[in-house]
């Protein structure tokens, strides 16, 4: 294909000097040629200053969407790691452990409390940076007068979300259900304490 | 004798009337021919200028064209990378753009003309 080279519509006009220099009698067929290029040329320039906005606002918009989708990764991530965390403490909490004393019961509700305290550590910190990352993608949205953009797929982020809010109820039922069995010991271990005492002391 | 020797005088006079005749005749025509040759030549000159003139036109309005079917399409762009390129291909435009349309490189042009 044909390229423009350095200077072809100077060149151009300047063979239409010389030509209009020696009187050559069809000036006006050559000018007019001159005179459409120019036009042309304009007509070129406007479109490329039009086009240029354009681009500029899909690189932007391009990078916004870039940044979602990282972010999302990022979300990904962490929902990973909670339901990682999750699945391990549901492990410890679904293991029944056969407890004959009241030294073990107590042992028990030292271990389940500690749990207790990861638990409402990982909610205030890991999952609140989880929903506050999933709110900043369901939130953010890229509006220009050329184009607009957000996270296309708000259902995945916040499914994540739910997977962790179901996981940590079931978690609480079970940790409810241990802790009122291990009370339960506990008091009735306390209570056997109390016969022995009574009977000793008899 | 002497009428004999002057009647030869008069025609070798008319001969010669005859023959410079011939000659500024000869000589008319030779310069008429070589002002028409002048003359054809810068016609040709100047044909073929025109002819050069309405070649680089057509160069012109092919790569005019070209540009602005380029300038008027929206790329669909979907990734940061796509839109770089689109943007690199538009500054490679405006620099052949402007190099076809500022610089000047007429006395190249010209040079090729003359040996044309």
């Amino acid at each position: 294909m044909f390229a423009v080279t350095s200077g072809s519509v100077a060149s151009n006009k300047q063979l239409g000097d010389d030509l209009q220099a020696e009187h050559y009698e069809n000036i006006a067929a050559v000018r007019s040629r001159e005179a459409e290029i120019a036009a042309a040329i304009a007509r070129l320039a406007s479109l490329s200053a039009k086009k240029r906005p354009v681009l500029d606002d899909d690189l932007a918009r391009e990078k916004f969407r870039a940044k979602l989708a990282m972010q999302n990764q990022n979300h990904k991530a962490q929902a990973a790691a909670l339901e990682a965390w999750v699945h391990e403490k549901s492990a410890y909490l679904n293991t029944v452990d056969h407890i004959d004393t009241v030294e073990g019961a107590e042992t028990a509700l030292n271990l389940l409390e500690t749990f207790e305290q990861e638990k409402a550590t990982a909610h205030s910190t890991r999952f609140a940076a989880l929903v506050a990352l999933g709110k900043e993608i369901l939130n953010a949205r890229y509006s220009t007068q050329y184009s607009s953009a957000q996270w296309e797929t708000p259902a995945e982020v916040t499914e994540r979300e739910n997977v962790w809010q179901n996981t940590r109820r079931h978690s609480l039922t079970i940790s409810h259900s241990l802790t009122s069995s291990l009370t339960n010991i506990v008091g009735l271990g306390a209570q056997l304490l109390g016969h022995v005492d009574r009977a000793v002391g008899c | 004798m002497e009428e004999c020797e002057q009647e030869r005088k008069i025609a070798l006079h008319a001969e010669l009337n005859r023959y410079i005749l011939s000659l500024s005749l000869s000589l008319s025509l030779s310069l008429s021919f070589c002002h028409s040759l002048t003359t054809n030549d810068s016609q040709i000159k100047l044909v073929r200028w025109d002819n050069q003139h309405e070649s680089q036109f057509q160069r012109l309005q092919a790569w005019i064209a070209e540009k602005e079917e380029y300038l008027n399409t929206k790329e669909v762009t979907t990734s940061v990378g796509a839109a770089q390129y689109q943007l690199a291909r538009l500054d490679a435009y405006d620099t052949e753009a402007q190099q076809g349309t500022l610089l000047s490189l007429a006395v190249a042009w010209r040079a090729c003309c003359c040996c044309c």
